[in-house]
């Protein structure tokens, strides 16, 4: 197996770097919104989104991971659907957990209020990140065997046919509770120099996603590799 | 000329994690043959008995059954299950019982005939034959483990003699926790049943028991398998005679032995309660001196119905019930793909929901119900109504997770989350009522719609989680 | 500029980088632990092979 630690190392790095170039340059070059035009929290919190938005696109990357490799696994048992899967749950987990940190403060600024739910991309990602952190937990709580991988992708599918109810129940309640919109979106209207801020930071968080991405599966690798050798010894038939 | 066949593995390839336990297995069981199956502790024997009752994935080949009339169904291949097996016998390593049934009840359901069968004499005296005659209206639980050990074997060698045709044994270690005697009757029974054309099949490492076998089986881990003669030895004995009354056990004996099990010992009920009467308890002493009029009718609503959605995804009680000693296991087995359907409807919150909306209608608004509408009192029942989809969706996903080997080690109520929004729905809908009263019209938000919405909502979460394991 | 917005922002960051921070520091000691784990099968097989011979 190919060793990817210097290399999954020098991304993770070069990523951390761009990240956090991306978070002076959110605070010394992208001009702020007006103070005014705030509800609650303050009119700084608004710079989160740099780092926000590029969250978001990578978890959605981990999810879509994560379907793949459930797919590939309950329809084949396909030993890389299940490397995937690991991955995506485990990059899904971290990445997920930083959108949902981040969301409620862009949302005290964009929409009046820490959590609404009434939005959808918001509940989504916060069902989908309690799912990989049900895997998460579960894939290391159970023992490693076919059954509990079949039961696992099986959640891990049922996450995904779950995202188009979500869609449906979030959209009849926005209908009813329609959020305080007090700045544009995220993803319309914005000005040059927010866009490649944005750009800038998803590509550094892309390779960091590269790097962790790597090493996670590396980890995961060597663990079953080693567990099999002691299963080896453990039988004394080396 | 050979036996006609009862059961086919063709090709069997099954994995534990990234090893194959069973590696291109091909083997047939015919009428009236006893096959043990021998080999050291990991070698597969219990995968093999597993494998036979269709409830494994297969990484390659299949398993079929045959009719008396010779039809083969494949039962499971390698795409997954395709149908239920017939009528077998079962006796799992770990008992499958639930310490709460009685050992009468244990073979009434295992031969799924009601207490007042008139042919009920012949388990007396087949309880006789195994000395548990005296413990027949004991609990499980109150017995010895060498008696739970006869009474789960009996379990599984019954079926033959009051079936009409000839079914198959499945056995796991059937002498493991047996004394001499009791071993001596297994034996002979064994030679008995087979020779009315049951084909047995079971594991041990009891030298004895295995010389009652026609065939044995060594595995060994990703060897090919050896297969040798046994010596047949053993005795036929006298056996009861009956006109053939067992049943195959159908979706009906476990909503039974689920209410029977419940009505015994209420720990549902009770753990459901708890929770919820606190709940109402704390909406009580939150709001309670506060002037209702000052506070939106949602919020209420919410209030009014937290104590219900409470009680709904609390863990079902049936699903310990399942867990003890592979019990739950043991119904998968003989239900097949009906297990898991009928066990999210027996282990939801049925009953609750609807006089707890009420009760909790009671104490939090009590008198100042002229605040709202006169609608509420006569439509209370329909959110608390919708409420059971809920408790029924909450069921499955419980069910969902609990077919993890350690589920006690893994959060369930993560995935409850995504009940929130029927529970949103549903408290909407009260908050309607409350407001402007109860309203026919099928307008988006309108109290019908948005009850409509949640069990909808409800209906899709439990059709993934039902559907999607078995498919 | 508003300070309070600042602190805030600041702590959301540390939070986000500490988390990041955190995972990939629990890679590397886990891959510390499995190539521990890999030297002590390494040794095992070598000392069998040794006997053996």
């Amino acid at each position: 197996m190919p060793d990817y630690k210097p290399v999954s190392l020098a991304l993770i790095l070069l990523g951390l770097f761009g990240s956090s170039i991306s978070i002076l340059l959110g605070f010394i070059w992208v001009p702020g919104i007006n103070p005014e035009s705030v509800q609650q929290g303050s009119a700084e919190s608004y710079r989160i989104l740099f780092w926000h938005v590029s969250f978001a696109w990578c978890s959605f990357l981990a999810f879509l991971m994560l379907f793949v490799g459930s797919i590939l696994w309950y329809l084949k048992n396909d030993e890389f659907g299940w490397r995937l899967f690991s991955t995506g749950s485990d990059m899904g987990l971290l990445f997920g957990f930083g959108v949902i940190t981040s969301g409620p403060i862009w949302g005290s600024v964009a929409w009046g209020k820490p959590w609404d739910w009434g939005d959808l991309r918001l509940n989504s990602f916060a069902l989908l990140t309690a799912v990989a952190l049900f895997l998460v937990l579960s894939r290391k709580s159970q023992p490693d065997t076919n059954q509990t991988r079949d039961t696992l992708s099986i959640i891990g599918l049922f996450g995904f046919f779950l995202v188009p109810i979500t869609a449906v129940a979030t959209t009849l309640y926005n209908r009813r509770h329609p959020p305080i919109i007090i700045i544009e979106g995220e993803d319309t209207g914005l000005p040059d120099d927010w866009k490649m801020v944005l750009i800038f930071s998803f590509v550094s968080f892309g390779l960091m996603f590269i790097g962790i991405s790597l090493l996670n599966d590396m980890v995961n690798q060597l663990e079953s590799k080693t567990e099999k050798y002691q299963r080896v010894i453990d039988r004394g038939e080396d | 000329m050979d036996e006609p066949c009862l059961l086919e593995l063709e090709g069997l390839v099954v994995s534990r994690g990234t090893r194959s336990v069973l590696n291109d297995i091909n083997f047939k069981l015919r009428e009236g043959e006893v096959v043990a199956l021998v080999g050291p502790n990991g070698s597969g024997k219990t995968t093999f008995i597993e494998s036979c009752t269709g409830t494994i994935p297969f990484m390659k080949g299949s398993l079929s059954y045959y009719s008396n009339t010779n039809d083969k169904t494949v039962i499971r291949n390698k795409d997954g299950r395709n149908s239920n097996i017939p009528q077998i016998g079962l006796t799992l390593q770990n008992d499958g019982i639930c310490g709460e049934e009685t050992v009468e009840e244990k073979l009434l359901s295992v031969l799924n005939i009601d207490e007042e069968d008139k042919n009920t004499h012949l388990i007396d005296s087949i309880l006789s034959d195994w000395g548990l005659y005296h413990r027949k209206s004991n609990r499980v639980s109150q017995l010895s483990g060498g008696l739970k050990r006869r009474l789960s074997v009996l379990s599984g060698l019954c079926p033959a003699i009051f079936s009409p045709q000839p079914i198959v044994i499945l056995l796991d270690e059937p002498s493991e926790g047996l004394d001499d005697e009791a071993c001596n009757i297994l034996t002979n029974w064994i030679r008995t049943i087979s020779s009315r054309g049951n084909g047995i099949i079971f594991t041990s490492h009891d030298r004895d028991l295995i010389n009652c076998a026609d065939r044995i089986i060594k595995l060994e881990e990703n060897k090919p398998i050896i297969e040798s003669l046994g010596k047949s030895s053993g005795t036929i004995v006298t056996m009861v005679e009956s006109e053939a009354f067992t049943k195959q056990i159908s979706a009906k004996s476990l909503v039974n032995w689920s209410i029977k099990m419940e009505l015994r010992n209420p720990i549902d009920t009770i753990s459901r309660l708890t929770p919820a009467l606190v709940t109402l308890l704390v909406s009580f002493s939150l709001i309670g001196n506060i002037n209702y009029e000052t506070i939106d009718t949602q919020i209420i609503s919410l209030l009014v119905l937290l104590p219900a959605f409470i009680t709904c995804i609390i863990s079902p009680a049936l699903i310990d019930r399942f867990n003890e000693a592979d019990c739950g296991k043991w119904w998968y087995i003989n239900l097949g793909t009906k297990f898991r359907p009928i066990s999210s409807f027996i282990g939801a919150s049925l009953i609750l929901p609807l006089p707890l909306t009420y009760l909790s209608w009671i104490i939090l608004i009590g008198d100042k119900s002229e605040l709202y509408s006169n609608d509420v009192v006569t439509w209370l029942w329909l959110p608390a109504l919708c409420m059971l989809d809920l408790a029924i969706a909450s069921s499955a996903l419980h069910f969902l997770v609990s077919d993890l080997q350690r589920s006690r080690a893994s959060s369930a109520s993560l995935l409850l989350i995504f009940l929130v929004w029927p529970f949103l729905e549903l408290s909407e809908a009260l908050s309607s009522i409350m407001a402007n009263g109860m309203s026919f019209s099928l307008e988006l938000g309108s109290p019908l719609i948005s009850c409509l919405f949640a069990s909808l909502i409800s209906s899709l979460v439990w059709l993934v989680a039902v559907f999607l394991p078995d498919a | 500029m508003n300070l309070s917005g600042l602190t805030e922002l600041a702590f959301a960051y540390v939070i986000l980088i500490g988390i990041i921070g955190g995972y990939v520091w629990n890679l590397f000691s886990k891959l510390d632990d499995i190539e521990s784990r890999i030297d002590t099968v390494e040794y095992h097989f070598s000392n069998k092979k040794l006997e053996e011979e």
